[in-house]
C-alpha cells in the first residue's frame, strides 16, 4: 500500500511455530505512526504487567516507520522493544542503523511481533511476505560474525540482511544486544537476552517490494530542500562526516562533562588521546553509512601496530569510545577498538559493559572486590588488558566475576554488598552513558526521566547545552530546562516513531518532519500535530512503566550526582539541583508531582482512554 | 599573561598546531585576544571566527576554562593568566 | 556533448542513496533492487556502485534489436517496445548492469541520466564530458585491480 508503509505487520508465535501477517490498521498509522508509537500500543495493550522479562510471555517487536527506506535523509534504521530484562525502567528500546530497516519494509512487513518460545533454537528467514522459521541448532553459539556468513551461505545470498545474537544474548547476559549487518547494534536494555530466552538466534531478511508514498513528487521536493538543509549544516555537513560521533570527546572533556574513572570526575588531561580528531591520524581507514544516509558518520577503523594489530571493523562510537576510555580510564584508541570488536562479536551493549567494568573497577580501588573475587584480574583504572579480557568474560560468563557482572548492576551489588550499590551510576538499573550529569543539568533531568531508564537519546539536551540547538542554554541553571526536555523527547518520540536517524534532528525541525510526512502519507500534517504525536506516544510509554510501579522514587540520580561537588573542570563544586526541575517538569507534562503518573486529564486530552482509566486506578492506590 | 588557545575538529587546521600560545597584557579581553590570534595567522581565521558587525561567526563556539563566553561576558571577558581560551565549530553526535 | 557518468570507488560508503534515486527516477518506487545502479559491499570496508559502461556488448546479445547506440549521447537504450525481456543480454554483459525488470518484463539500464549524481552524500559519482572519460575509466580500472592489494595495504602496514 503507498503512504510509505509496507502496510503489515507480522506475527510470529514461537511456542506454536505458526506466524501470520497482520494488515495495519489505519488508526494505528495516523496516531502512532509507526516505530515507538506501534511498541507502546501494542506494549500497552498486550503485554500483561508483571512477566518474566525471559520468559515466554515476553514480547519481542522489531519495528521501522513510514518513513524508513525512502529518501527521507537517513532513513535506513529500526529499532527492537521488549520488556526489558535489565532495568526497573520495563520499557526496553533500542535503536540501529545498518541496513536491516529497510530491507524488512522491502520484504513486504512494517515490524515483526514476537511471543512465546521455541524449544530448540530457530530463526527467521522473511522474504518478500513469505516467512520460514528455520532450525538454527547448527548457528547456535556461533559468534555475530560468524553466524551473518553461514546464514547468507545457507540462503544463498549474500544480500541477505541478518540481525541477530551472539553467545552474549543466548547465555541470557543482561548486557546482551541485538546485532546487525555486524558491526551495528540495538544496544541498550538488555534485548539480546530477551532474543535469546527465545531460543531465537537471528531474523534474515530480505526484500525486493516496492515502497510507495501518497505524493511522489512532492515528497522528493521536500526530500531536495531537506537534504540541502543537511549538506549546509556543519554538524550533519561537516563534523559529522569527517570526525564521527567522536568530535564530541574534547568539546565534552573541555566542558568538564566527560565522565572519567566511573562518574569521579569530568575532565581529564588525556581525553585527547581518544578524541575524533587523534582517531583521524592513528587509526581511521574511512567514514561509511547507514543505508540512505546522508550523514554517514560511521567509523571505520583498523589497529596495525602495537598490542591489539589486527583489529578491524566499524565504529568506535563516542559512546563507546567513553565507556572503554576514560570511563576506565584507559586513554588509547587501539584497546577501545579492540574492546568494542570484541563487543561486536559477542553481542553486547558497549555503553553498559564498559560502565560496569568502570564500576567494577572503582570497586578494585576501594578494596570492595579484592584480586579473589576478580579471578585474579588488577582491576586498576587504566589496565586496558584486564579490561579487554573482562569483556570477554562478561560476554561469555567466565569466571566468578564475569558470570556476576553479566546479570547487571543492582544484582551484582546484592551479591557483593560492601556499599558497592551507592557506587553504581545508573538510573533505573540503565547505566549512564557518556555526559557527567553534574556539567549539563538539562541532559541529568533527562537521565532521570527518560522512559528508558539512564537513557541519553530520548531527550538529548546536549544539543542546547552544548550545541546550541534548537537555542543555546547555560549548561549549569535550570532555567528552562524542564520545558526544553519536554520538547524533545516529544519531538524524538515522534522521530523515533518516523523511524529515521536522530541525527537529522541538527538540522532539520518538526515542520521539516511535518511537509515530510504530508507527502509521504498524504494526512495533514503539521508540526504542532508532529508534537503533539510524539508527547502522546511518550505519555502511553511513561504508563507502560508506571502500571509495574514505576514512578517519581525512580526518576532520581545517583547520589554522587546530588550530593558530592564535582572536583574538577568547569562543573567544579556544583551538584545537580533534581528536585527543583524533576518538579517543574511534572507539572509541565502534567503528570502528578508526588507520584510522577501521568494525570487522567493528560492522557484524555491526548486521545489515551484506557490508559487514563488506568491512570485513576494507580493514582487512587497511591 | 600567557594565554593559550586551541582549535578542534574542522577549525584545527586554522591555528598552526591546532595550538597558539599568546603573551597578552594583562586585563585583556577575549576580542582582543583573538585580534591578536587573527595578527599571528593571518585573514583566513579572521573569515571563520568574525561574522557581520564585528560579530562570533554563528559556526563558532568559544569556551573559557570550559565555560562558553556566551554564558560570561561575551567578547568582553576578561582574561588571566594561565586562561584556556578553546574554539569549537558546531558539533553534535551520541 | 555526450556525458558519462563515472565514479570514485575510494570515496563510495555503500550508503545505496544512488540505487534510491534511480529507482524513483526509473519507476516512481523506492526499491532499490530496481535501479540501473548497483551498490556492492564486502566486508571489510570495501564499497562501490557498478553500472554499465555503455560497452555494447549487449546490443549484439539483443535477438529483437531492441539495444542500440545512440549517435548523440552515445548512451546504449533500450527500445521498450521491441524489448521481450528474453534476458540474452543480461547474460552478455561482463559488469551485471542491465536486467529485466520483474514489474515491466522489460530490460533495464543505466542511461548516464545523472540523477543519482547530487545525491551521492560522498561526491564519489560525477557526470564528465565524453572526452575527460578516459582518465576517470582508467582510474577506475585501476582501483578496480589494486583495490583489494590497497586495502591490504591499509590494514595490515603502516609507511614508514
Amino acid at each position: 500500500m503507498p503512504r510509505g508503509y509496507a502496510g503489515r505487520l507480522l506475527r510470529v508465535d514461537l511456542t506454536s511455530g505458526k506466524w501470520k501477517a497482520e494488515e495495519l490498521p489505519e488508526g494505528m498509522m495516523r496516531d502512532f505512526v509507526g516505530g515507538n508509537g506501534f511498541a507502546a500500543y501494542i506494549m500497552f495493550n498486550e503485554l500483561k504487567p508483571g512477566v518474566d522479562p525471559l520468559g515466554p510471555d515476553n514480547i519481542l517487536m522489531f519495528m521501522t516507520g513510514p518513513l524508513t527506506g525512502t529518501p527521507f535523509p537517513s532513513s535506513g534504521r529500526y529499532a527492537a522493544y521488549a520488556k526489558s530484562p535489565l532495568t526497573t525502567a520495563i520499557w526496553g528500546e533500542a535503536h540501529s542503523g545498518g541496513y536491516w530497516g529497510p530491507e524488512l519494509k522491502y520484504a513486504g512487513f512494517d515490524g515483526i511481533i514476537i511471543t512465546g518460545r521455541a524449544e530448540k533454537p530457530v530463526y527467521l528467514w522473511v522474504h518478500d511476505g513469505e516467512v520460514e522459521i528455520r532450525d538454527a541448532s547448527h548457528i547456535w553459539g556461533l559468534d555475530v560474525f560468524e553466524t551473518e556468513t553461514i546464514i547468507k551461505q545457507e540462503l544463498g545470498d549474500d544480500r541477505v540482511k541478518v540481525a541477530c545474537i551472539g553467545p552474549a544474548g543466548e547465555k541470557l547476559v543482561r548486557l546482551a544486544c541485538i546485532m546487525n549487518d555486524l558491526y551495528r547494534a540495538a544496544g541498550r536494555c538488555g534485548l539480546g537476552a530477551v532474543m535469546g530466552s527465545k531460543k531465537l538466534k537471528a531474523i534474515a531478511v530480505r526484500g525486493s517490494m516496492d515502497i510507495e508514498v501518497e505524493k511522489p513528487d512532492e515528497f522528493m521536493e521536500v526530500v531536495k530542500e531537506l537534504l540541502d538543509k543537511m549538506k549546509e549544516n556543519p554538524v550533519t555537513g561537516q563534523a559529522l562526516p569527517t570526525y564521527g560521533t567522536n568530535v564530541l570527546t574534547n568539546i565534552i572533556n573541555t566542558a568538564g562533562g566527560l565522565p572519567t574513572f566511573n562518574f569521579q570526575q569530568g575532565w581529564h588531561p588525556d581525553a585527547w588521546l581518544n578524541s575524533g580528531e587523534h582517531m583521524r591520524d592513528t587509526i581511521l581507514v574511512k567514514n561509511r553509512g547507514c543505508r540512505f544516509c546522508w550523514i554517514r558518520c560511521a567509523r571505520f577503523c583498523a589497529v596495525t601496530t602495537g598490542p591489539y594489530a589486527g583489529v578491524v571493523g566499524e565504529g568506535p562510537e563516542y559512546e563507546t569510545v567513553w565507556a572503554f576510555g576514560s570511563q576506565c580510564g584507559v586513554f588509547r584508541l587501539d584497546a577501545i577498538h579492540a574492546a568494542n570488536t570484541l563487543c561486536n562479536k559477542y553481542g553486547l551493549d558497549t555503553i553498559s559493559t564498559g560502565n560496569i567494568i568502570g564500576w567494577a573497577m572503582e570497586l578494585y580501588e576501594r578494596g570492595i572486590l579484592t584480586k579473589e573475587d576478580t579471578d585474579g584480574l588488577d582491576l586498576h583504572f587504566g589496565n586496558h588488558e584486564a579490561m579487554v579480557e573482562l569483556v570477554e568474560r562478561i560476554a561469555l560468563r567466565k569466571g566468578k566475576l564475569g558470570d556476576l557482572l553479566a546479570e547487571g548492576w543492582h544484582r551484582a551489588a546484592e551479591k557483593i554488598g560492601k556499599g558497592s550499590e551507592r557506587l553504581i551510576m545508573a538510573v533505573k538499573g540503565l547505566g549512564l552513558p557518556a555526559y557527567e550529569p553534574r556539567a549539563f543539568w538539562g541532559h541529568a533531568l533527562g537521565y532521570a526521566t527518560n522512559v528508558r531508564g539512564g537513557c541519553h537519546l530520548r531527550a538529548y539536551m546536549i544539543a542546547p547545552e552544548v550545541l546550541g540547538v534548537p537555542k543555546k542554554m547555560d549548561p549549569l541553571t535550570t532555567e528552562g530546562k524542564a520545558e526544553m526536555c519536554i520538547w524533545f523527547q516529544n519531538y524524538f518520540a515522534f522521530v523515533d516513531s518516523s523511524l529515521v536517524c536522530k541525527f537529522v534532528t541538527f538540522a532539520l525541525t518538526p515542520e521539516d518532519f511535518a511537509r515530510a510526512m504530508a507527502a509521504c502519507t498524504g494526512w495533514d500534517w503539521d508540526a504542532d500535530k508532529v508534537l503533539l504525536t510524539g508527547e502522546r506516544i511518550y505519555n502511553l510509554e511513561r504508563m507502560v512503566q508506571c502500571r509495574e510501579g514505576v514512578g517519581r522514587k525512580d526518576d532520581t540520580l545517583p547520589e554522587r550526582f546530588l550530593k558530592e561537588p564535582a572536583p574538577v573542570g568547569p562543573a567544579k563544586g556544583k551538584v545537580v539541583p533534581l528536585k527543583e526541575m524533576l518538579d517543574e517538569y511534572y507539572k509541565l507534562r502534567g503528570w502528578d508531582v508526588e507520584t510522577g503518573i501521568p494525570l487522567p486529564e493528560t492522557l484524555r486530552r491526548l486521545g489515551l482512554e484506557d490508559a487514563a482509566k488506568t491512570a485513576e486506578e494507580l493514582l487512587k492506590k497511591s | 599573561m600567557k594565554v593559550r588557545v586551541r582549535a578542534f575538529a574542522t577549525l584545527a587546521g586554522l591555528l598552526s598546531g591546532g595550538e597558539v600560545e599568546l603573551e597578552l597584557p594583562e586585563g585583556c579581553t577575549i576580542r582582543e585576544a583573538l585580534e591578536a590570534l587573527i595578527g599571528r595567522c593571518g585573514k583566513v581565521l579572521a573569515q571563520a571566527l568574525f561574522g557581520q558587525e564585528g560579530r562570533l561567526a554563528p559556526g563558532v563556539k568559544v569556551m573559557l576554562n570550559g565555560r562558553d563566553i556566551d554564558f560570561l561576558s561575551g567578547l568582553n571577558t576578561r582574561l588571566s593568566d594561565g586562561d584556556e581560551v578553546f574554539l569549537f565549530p558546531p558539533v553534535g553526535g551520541g | 556533448m555526450a556525458k558519462a557518468l563515472v565514479v570514485d570507488s575510494r570515496l563510495c560508503v555503500g550508503c545505496g542513496r544512488c540505487e534510491l534515486t534511480c529507482s524513483y527516477a526509473k519507476f516512481k518506487v523506492f526499491n532499490p533492487y530496481r535501479a540501473a545502479i548497483r551498490v556492492v559491499k564486502m566486508e571489510p570496508g570495501v564499497d562501490t556502485p557498478i553500472f554499465c559502461m555503455q560497452c555494447g556488448a549487449c546490443i549484439d546479445a539483443c535477438p529483437e534489436g531492441a539495444l542500440s547506440r545512440d549517435p548523440e549521447t552515445l548512451v546504449v537504450k533500450v527500445d521498450e517496445e521491441k524489448c521481450k525481456g528474453c534476458p540474452f543480454c543480461a547474460m552478455a554483459c561482463p559488469y551485471g548492469a542491465i536486467y529485466v525488470d520483474p514489474e515491466t518484463g522489460k530490460a533495464v539500464k543505466c542511461d548516464y541520466c545523472g540523477e543519482c549524481v547530487e545525491t551521492c552524500p560522498q561526491g564519489a559519482l560525477r557526470l564528465v564530458e565524453v572526452e575527460d572519460l578516459p582518465w576517470f575509466r582508467a582510474r577506475s580500472m585501476a582501483v578496480a585491480i589494486t583495490a583489494a592489494p590497497q586495502l591490504a595495504r591499509w590494514l595490515w602496514y603502516k609507511l614508514p
